[in-house]
Parts: structure tokens; sequence; C-alpha cells
């Protein structure tokens, strides 16, 4: 297992891992017991940036300040002291999340802590709170906050491992623990997690994207704009997306999937997306992403599956070619295999697009988009013959199978079903692991529980409808975050 | 209530005894040495005791008024053990004595059931001292009453599976039949009393709405007809059995208005959790009694029938053993956009498409599944129609897309619309019997509801059910184009268009919405036809009119150009408008709020489930499932 080596490692810090869990240190309860500052999007977002792109709002000092600066093409302060706010916050409520994350792990079985994964991850978990409090609170100035957004990044990049880590860990320890009490436990992590690392990665790509503009602007690529103006584009504030388009999101990642599908299979589903296609929201991409893929995968892959159980691909019986709208990707391309499988845009919704089934007698998969007044719903339904019901209770559990775990993967396949308990798109998961793609984090067969998790962090919803013999139908709905921008809590 | 009160309740129980063996005393020997002193004490304590509830004369006035005849049956029939003379003159005497007889068992019970006085109700009929057995009461108040409904709600219910059912039904024999009709009456009481444990427990404000009030002493007037019938031994003893069964049934079908009422009026005192939890029961144990009962009525006239080994194969009582999901949508379709034409003024409905597994075959109760999915394409239609947004170069309403899907266990039908969704803030209470104050304000309007589909029934789906040739050989035709069409096309369903059904029949039949028409259970077709003419032929006049046009409808289902004038005459009606005549025509299409929460208790009725995906601005999807097995136990509360 890999563990990244910090810069900021002290001495003391390069213990044995057995010397983490010190019972006497009990800074990890002291800010454990700290309340949660839960952060509110419009926080991460920059708080008042609907303030910084009125002009009237900055202070005459800033707008002077600002003035003074322009001409050595500084952005203006206010940008940087929405970096600052972010990078304040992230340092005071990161330390109290992690401390949280760790006695949480603390409460685990004896036997489960000496796991030697489970104690990697919380190894892991420890360096980075003792790295974190190690920083000086104050983050005062654009130096303090580079230094900061360092140690942010080494804080990320080290966490990659953590579920697969975890997902391995409690594979060797599912006797020891109870199923619910391990889901409990994984919910709690995972959802820490995603909340960690938003913060800190919003600290991280603020700070990028200003230095970014700022080299633009000293490059004389990009205008200053007015004082008292953000520099930050409207749509992307750090790793938020005001103007997220779904459908295109859809194309990349069921471009990306049919990939790797064909390369699995042989061929692969069209993919037909319909409904206000055209439409936008504000999200977290990465999060929409790693959704949409998990998804996709998982109605692609029974797809195929279910035409080959069913013999579906050898009949074609309409052998109806052309007529079709296919709309080529830009970018997306054809793939190795020629298949040919494409994503289509059915603006008309055409009902016989969404049925048709294509060369290799694949239905498609048909993704619809809805734009509701306070939500997006993104309904994904295949033909993949659906999940059975013996089945149906278990797809929301862990299943701890991980990338290391190959022998595991003979009897996991067990199940006929596509979505069955221990076989979520295993191989692809594996590909989807080496391109690095599939969101922050990749599936492992914790791939429906956390697409699941990710989709409610922001009050949102993942629910799967299993019709057995015919497909699947998952309907994901996610809030307009922007709406619920003052309470919504992360 | 305080010692004295209770000292008082006392009292008056002990009196009851007193006047329960006076009424039995002109016939009965057998009368419990009563003194005429305690008599009159009896009466004024009567008076004192429940002269709180003045407030409630005028329902209670009310409900002497149905209780009478319901009691005339009632206490005729343990006279029919011996002999059936009983006039209703005799009614007292004899069902005194036959409570005496019977009560051997459960001694307590005599007290209980006696006949009580409502001083209130002999004030304002003075006709009514010289016949108190004619006035029965049994409210919350009558505390020692349980005695008689403890020993019941201590008594687990026997779940049936519908498979067991089905495998009792068949090659019905005498005793066979008796050995059903004694379940039914040992197995009735039972759930009666679980439910009445229910009210019980509700709040005491909520117990007192007359509403709530009137449901409850229905359900004890039943408890208590029903756990007095002795065994039953003979055909004869069955016959009149089911009669009284019957009289119950049609008596309950105020039930749920009334209770949606009560829990309209009641929802500031009772937790929406709560609400929710105890309108499920008692649907839901409605369910299962209405099944128990019209399946045992079923089986008896069948078996009565002449010819029972000719008829009706296919139906086992009222479970029909060739259920095709082709067959039920375009019954229920037909039928749904029926009504909401003729609730839009003419409007065409969108259409109905179908694919998927459309020739899978199970059994079940057809009812149940056609009251489902009556309800959801109404909903699906009416959003349709409102929110659609027409296909630009058509200009037809996006279709209804139904998908049916067989899989190891059960049968999925999917509903798909393009109605442009629920709004959030509705889709919170979509399950919800109390979360929208006003949600059950229409059930004013009506007084009886069966939740059948039969009740919405003056319509050619129906009506093609009635003429069983023409039914059997077009659905049977109309099966093998769907096969044919399957087999040809495998997975990519083509798909059936069902044609919004033709309209002819309203030029005959102007208003054939009728909403509180009690269609008797539906037995087996033959019988069906009888009771659909007598009752039909209560409201109108033009039964055999209507059966033939609607015959010829839909033979001619494929026309799909009908317009017909009478639309207007239909159309002049406003949606809504109610007639004056309590009982006569109202708007089917009304929207009562009761349908969904309805059609989910019926679908987990048999272990299936019910499930509505909304995408606002777009359109919703309901998944409503069903066991095709009819291997799973009731879905029971208790």
């Amino acid at each position: 297992m890999v563990v990244a080596r910090r810069e900021f490692f002290s001495q003391s810090e390069q213990r044995e891992l057995d010397d983490v869990v010190s019972f006497y240190d009990d800074k990890v309860t002291q800010y454990a017991s700290q309340e949660l500052q839960t952060v509110t999007l419009k926080t991460l977002l920059g708080l008042g940036r609907s303030g910084s792109s009125s002009p009237e709002i900055s202070t005459p000092t800033s707008g002077m300040q600002q003035k003074q600066t322009s001409s050595s093409t500084v952005p203006p302060i206010r940008d940087l002291e929405i970096n600052l706010d972010v990078a304040r916050y992230a340092r005071k409520e990161l330390p109290v999340r992690l401390a949280r994350l760790l006695k949480a792990t603390q409460k685990l079985p004896f036997i489960v802590g000496t796991n030697p994964y489970i104690k990697q991850v919380y190894k892991l978990y420890y360096d980075s709170f003792q790295t974190l409090t190690a920083t000086p609170q104050e983050i005062r100035n654009k130096e303090d906050l580079d230094r900061f957004a360092g140690v942010l990044q080494t804080l990320v990049a080290s966490h990659a491992d953590v579920i697969p880590m975890l997902s391995q860990g409690f594979q060797e320890c599912k006797k020891y623990m109870r199923k619910e009490d391990i889901k409990e436990y994984l919910d709690g992590v995972i959802r820490a997690r995603i909340g960690i690392r938003l913060i800190a990665e919003q600290a991280i790509s603020l700070r990028e994207q200003r230095d970014n503009i700022i080299e633009e602007l000293q490059e004389g690529k990009q205008e200053l704009p007015p004082q008292g103006v953000s520099l930050l584009p409207r749509d992307v504030v750090g790793v938020v997306h005001t103007e997220l388009k779904p459908a295109d999101l859809i194309k990349t990642c069921a471009s990306f999937v049919q990939e790797l599908c064909d390369v699995n299979y042989g061929s692969s589903p069209e993919v037909v997306i319909n409904g206000q296609t055209d439409t936008t929201f504000t999200y977290v991409p990465v999060h929409l992403e790693y959704i949409l893929c998990e998804l996709l995968k998982n109605a692609v892959r029974a797809t195929v599956e279910f035409s080959q159980k069913i013999g579906r691909s050898a009949l074609d019986p309409h052998g109806r070619d052309g007529t079709k709208k296919q709309v080529s990707l830009a970018g997306g391309g054809g793939s190795g295999s020629g298949s040919g499988a494409g994503v289509i845009v059915n603006q008309d919704d055409d009902q016989d697009l969404t049925k048709r089934p294509n060369e290799f007698g694949h239905p498609p998969v048909e993704v619809t988009i809805a734009q509701g007044e306070h939500e997006i719903t993104i309904r994904i339904r295949d033909h993949g013959g659906g999940i059975s019901r013996e089945h149906f209770d278990a797809i929301f559990d862990y299943s701890f199978t991980t990338v290391k775990n190959e022998e595991d993967e003979s009897d996991a396949g067990a199940g006929d079903s596509p979505y069955g308990v221990d076989s979520i798109f295993k191989g692809v998961n594996r590909l989807a692991m080496q391109a690095g793609l599939g969101g922050p984090i990749a599936g492992l067969g914790f791939g429906l529980p956390l697409t699941r998790i990710y989709a409610q962090y922001f009050g949102g919803d993942m629910q799967l409808v299993s019709l057995q013999g015919y497909g699947c139908d998952v309907f994901l709905k996610l809030k307009q975050i922007d709406e619920t921008l003052d309470h919504l809590q992360i | 209530m305080t010692s004295a009160a209770l000292g008082r309740c006392r009292t008056v129980i002990r009196n009851k005894h007193q006047v329960a063996g006076r009424a039995a005393h002109g016939t009965s020997t057998s009368s419990t040495g009563l003194s005429s002193s305690t008599n009159k004490r009896y009466s004024h304590v009567a008076t004192a005791s429940s002269s709180p509830s003045g407030h409630l004369s005028s329902l209670q006035q009310q409900q002497q008024h149905q209780a009478h005849p319901i009691h005339m049956s009632a206490s005729a029939f343990p006279s029919m053990s011996a002999a059936r003379t009983s006039s209703s003159s005799s009614s007292a005497s004899a069902s005194a004595s036959s409570a005496t007889a019977s009560m051997s068992a459960t001694a307590p019970s005599t007290s209980s059931v006696s006949p009580q006085t409502s001083p209130l109700f002999r004030m304002n009929n003075p006709a009514s001292i010289q016949q108190p057995q004619a006035r029965r009461r049994y409210s919350p108040q009558h505390f020692y009453q349980n005695r008689i409904l403890d020993p019941y709600v201590n008594q687990a219910v026997n779940p049936i599976t519908l498979r067991q059912l089905v495998f009792f039904g068949r090659n019905m024999q005498e005793d066979k039949l008796l050995k059903s009709a004694n379940y039914v009456r040992t197995e009735l009481p039972i759930r009666l009393a679980h439910r009445i444990r229910d009210f019980q427990n509700l709040p005491f404000i909520v117990g007192t709405n007359p509403h709530i009030e009137l449901v409850y002493d229905l359900y004890w007037q039943a408890f208590e007809k029903l756990s007095k019938v002795p065994e039953i031994k003979t055909l004869e003893e069955n016959d009149a059995f089911c009669d009284l069964v019957k009289g119950l049934l049609n008596d309950h079908l105020v039930v749920i208005p009334q209770l949606a009422l009560g829990i309209m009026e009641s929802s500031k005192h009772i937790p929406p959790q709560q609400v929710d939890k105890f309108m499920n029961k008692m649907l839901r144990s409605r369910i299962s009694r209405r099944v128990l009962a019209e399946q045992h009525i079923s089986l008896t006239s069948n078996f009565n029938s002449p010819n029972h080994m000719m008829s009706d194969r296919g139906y086992i009582g009222i479970i029909y053993t060739h259920c095709r999901p082709g067959d039920i949508v375009e019954r229920t379709a037909l039928l749904a956009a029926e009504t909401c034409r003729q609730s839009s003024g003419g409007v065409d409905p969108p259409k109905v498409m179908l694919d998927g597994n459309v020739d899978a075959e199970f059994s079940y109760i057809p009812d149940h599944i056609e009251y489902i999915l009556y309800e959801l394409l109404k909903n699906s239609m009416r959003y349709v129609m409102q929110n659609g947004i027409p296909d630009a170069k058509t200009g037809e309403l996006p279709p209804i897309q139904i998908t049916v899907c067989e899989g190891t266990h059960d049968i999925v039908f999917r509903i798909s619309d393009k109605g442009g969704g629920i709004h959030p803030d509705m889709e919170a209470h979509l399950w919800s019997y109390s979360q929208s104050p006003a949600r059950f304000a229409n059930f004013e309007k009506i007084s009886k509801m069966a939740a059948t589909v039969q009740e919405q029934m003056v319509s050619p789906s129906r009506s093609a059910n009635l003429d069983q040739d023409d039914r059997r050989s077009y659905s049977s035709s109309s099966s093998s184009n769907v096969h044919n069409n399957k087999e040809e096309e495998e997975d990519d369903g083509e798909g059936i268009v069902l044609p919004p059904p033709p309209v002819s029949h309203q030029s005959v039949e102007p208003t054939p919405l009728v909403l509180d028409r009690h269609a008797p259970p539906r037995t087996n077709k033959s019988s069906s036809i009888s009771s659909f003419s007598t009752s039909s032929s209560q409201h109108h006049q033009h039964t055999a009119a209507t059966t033939t046009t609607t015959t010829t409808t839909t033979t001619r289902r494929n026309d799909r150009t009908i317009i017909d004038p009478s639309q207007n005459r239909v159309a002049s009606q406003k949606p809504g408008h109610l007639d004056t005549a309590p009982d006569q025509y109202k708007d089917q299409s009304m929207h009562l709020g009761i349908g969904l929460p309805m059609s989910r208790v019926y679908a987990e009725y048999w272990g299936g489930d019910l499930k509505v995906f909304t995408m606002h601005g777009y359109g919703t999807d309901a998944y409503a499932r069903f066991c095709k097995f009819g291997n799973i136990y009731e879905n029971f509360d208790d």
C-alpha cells in the first residue's frame, strides 16, 4: 500500500504504525468533541459571491488597493479574500472532521482495529490530522494560503487509496462485525470523506483557479475586469459549476463507459439521451460524473450480459439500419473495436429511438433528463434483465471486493445478474481505476452504496427499480444546489 | 372517568342484562329474574349517562334509521337456523332467544349485545318506546361491552393465500362449502374485533367525531351479528349466512367516505403518521374481510347455480386463474379513457401503448389489479391532458406507455407518462391520508364507495365483460395479435395502441357516471350480469340498451374517429356538478384523494407493492407489482 510521504512530517511522525494509536493521546478526543461547523454551499462558493459581483460592495480600501494593484496585474483583493475565507474555514474545520472520523474508527472492535488495512487507514487519517493541526492557525496572506494549499494537496493525494483499503480491510473483518455495523461505519466514513474532500478541494481549486487567472493576466491573455468585479468565471467556482449541463456530462460518461464495454465485451448498446437535454444546473461535476459513470456502467453491462444470456445479440430480428440520428461526440470518437455504439441525443423525443436495438441486438440505454422546479431528475433505463428479488435487497450493501482480490472474483460472479451482490461491474471498475476516471474514488464493489451517498450528499436521492426479466430504472434526483444555498449544509 | 361515573356505568350494564331479559321475556322462559323497579332505574340512568352526547342527537337518529333494516335482517338471521318464520314484529324476541341460546359458550356476551336504549331517540320518537329492540347503539361510552370483544381481539387472524383460495375453491362440494362458510364465520368477527380495538385506541376526541363514530358503530353491529352466528351445518344455513354477509357488505359501503371525512376532520388531533397507519390498517382489513366474504358468497352462488360445472371456466369465486396483463390493461385503459373524456368534456385522452410480457398468465383477483391500474391511468391521463406537450407534427398528446414485465415471482406493470410530473410539495404527501387537510373534502359529496372498478362501470369495458362470448372471442383474438406481435419483435415491444374508446353509448345513457352504485361482488360472469342488471335498472331504465351498445363499441374498438354528438351533452355537465338526488349520478372523476393510497393498499395486499417515481417537469412512472404465484399470505397488520 502506497502511503505518500509528506514533506511536513516531523520527526515524531515517523513512528512505527503501531505507535499511531496512542491510548493517552486525547488530542483526537478533544477535537472530535468540538462542534462541527456545517458548511453551507454559499460558504464554499465564496461567501458573498453575489456581493463580489456587484461593485458597490467593495470597501473603499479594497477598491483603493485594487486600483493600485491593477496596474501590476494582480487580481482584485476580493477574490483573494474569498479564497482566504475558504482556506481559514478549511483550517478550522478539517481537523475537527478528521478527529471525528478517527474517533469513529477508534470505536471499531479492537480486533478490526488491528487489521493492517484498517490500521493503515487510521494512520493515514491520523497523520493528516496531525499535519493539519501542526500548521499555523492564521492564514493571513497569499503566502500562508499557498503553503496551506500545499498541505491540503498532499492530504488529498494521500487519501486516494482509502476506499480500496477499507474495502480490503472489511473483507477480512466481515466475520468479526455485524453487517449493519460495518455499513453504518462505512456510510459515516464515506460521507465524512466526501465532506472533507469537498472542503479541501474547494480551497485548492479556488487557489489554482486564481493563479491561472493571474498567469493569464500577466501573459495578457485576459483583460482585467472593472474594479470590484470578481475575476472568477461565472460558471465555475472551484469545484462547483453553476451552469453544468447534465446532457454533456452524460455524453462524456456514456462514451467512456461504452468504450470500456467494447473492450470487455466486444460490443455495447447505444445511449439515448432525451428529455430536457439543454437544461443546466449548479452542481459539483466530479460528484455527478462519478454517479453517472457508475450507473451507466451498470446499465451498459447489464444490457450486454442480458443480450448474451437471452441470445439477443444473435437475433436482431429487425435489421433496421440507417436513419439513426447519431450525434457524434466531440472528442468521444469511436472505440477501437469499431462497434460504433454512440450516444444519441434524442431531442425530438422519438419513441422509436428508445426501443430500437443496435446492430448487436442491444436495446439502447435510455437516459432522460427532467428539469423540475427545485431539482433535476435523471432517469436511466436499461433493458438488462433487472435484478432478481433475492439480490435486490443487497444491492446497496458493501460487497468488499477490491482490485487486489483476484481470487474472490470467481465466486463473486455467483449471481447471474450483473447487479449481483458481489459483481458490480468489476472488470470495468478495474479499468476505470486504471484510467483514473470514475470520479474522485473508484467503485470497487462499493459502486451502488457509494453512488447513493454521493447522490444524497446535497439532499438528492437515488432510487432503483428492478423489473425482473426486463431491466432496471434508476431515478437520480439532484437538488438545484444553488437554490438551497443558504441552508444546505455539507 | 370518575369513580362515580364508573359506578354508574356498572349500573347501566347490570340493567342491560335485565332489559335483555325483559325483551326475551315474551317468548323465552329463560329470563333472568328481573324486577320492574330496576328497569325504571335503568331508563333513568341511561338518560343521565347519555345526555353529554346530546349534540349528536341528529347523528344518532341518522344511525337509528340506518341501523334499523340491518337490525331486522340480523335478528331475523338466527331464527333461520330453527325455522325461517320470524317476521319483523317478532324479531326482537327471536334475537333475544337466539342470543340466549347461542351464548352458552360466551356467557358475558349476552349482556353486552343486548339492546340499549337511546333516550334521545326515544324522546324524539315516542313510538320507539314500544320497540326498544329496534334501538341499538354501541358507542365508546359503553365500556363494559368490550368484555365480549376481548377474547376476539386476543385471537390471531388466520391469514390465507390466494393460492389456498384457488385450491380450495376448485371442485366445490357441499362439505367444502360449509367449511368455507364456517371459516368466514369465525374469521370475520376476529378481524372486525381487531379493527374495533384500533378504533378504541384512537384518541378519545377522535372517537367522538360523528363520522368515526358512525363507522365504529357499523363495525360493532357487524361484529355482533357475525359473532352470534352458530356453526353452519346445512346449505340453507349457509344461504342465510350469505344473505347476512351480503347485507353487511352493502351497509359498509359508507365506510370509506365516512372514514375519510372523519380522518379529515380529526387531522389536528392525531399525528399524520398515526393517521396513515390507522387508515392503512382499516383499508387493508376491509379488503381482507371483503375478499373472504365475496369469495364465499361467490362460491356459494356458483355452487347453487344449476350448471356450475359448466360456467365460468377460469373463475374460482372472485379469483380469475387466467389473468392476462394485456386484457386487464385493455379493459382499464378503455375505462379510464372514458372517465377522462367525460370529465374533460369530451377531449380525447392520450393514447395508451402497451408492451412487454402482455401474455403472462397468472391467478389474481382482477378487481384488485383493475382498481389500481384504473387509478394510475386516470391520474396519468389527467396530468398528460393538463400538462402534456402535444407532438409538433401530429398534435397528439404524448402517449402513456405501459410496460409489463414478468419476473420469476412477480408481474410488474410500469405506467409511464409525460404529464409533467408531480410537484415536490405534493409528492411529499402522495401517500398520506392526512397531510393536506382538505384532501378528502370531496367525500362529503359521496355517500358510498366500494373502492372497486365496478362502481365506475357503466362503460364499455366492464359491459364488454358481461357478454361473455363476445369478450372471450374478442380478447382471444386480440391476444393472439399481441402474441404474434411479440414473437416477431421479441423485446422491442412495438406495443399495441389502444385507441380511446368510442363514446356512442352516451347517446343512450347521458350520465353513465354513477359513483355510488354498488355493484355487488362479481361472483362470476353470469351472476354479475344479473346483479349488474338489477342494480343498474334501479338507477337507469335502460340496462339492456347499455349492454348492447357497449358491446358494439368494443367490437368497433379500432375505429378511432368516432366523435359522437352526444359528447356535447356530457360536456354540458359541469364536472363536479352534483345532482340533488343523493344517490344519483356524480362526477366520477371527482378527485377524492384516496385513489393512490388505496391502490397501494390493494397492491400490497397479496404481497405486491406500488411505487411512484416522479420527474418533476417531465412525467411520472408508476410501478405496480403483483405476486404471480399467489403464495404470499395476506398482508395483515396483526
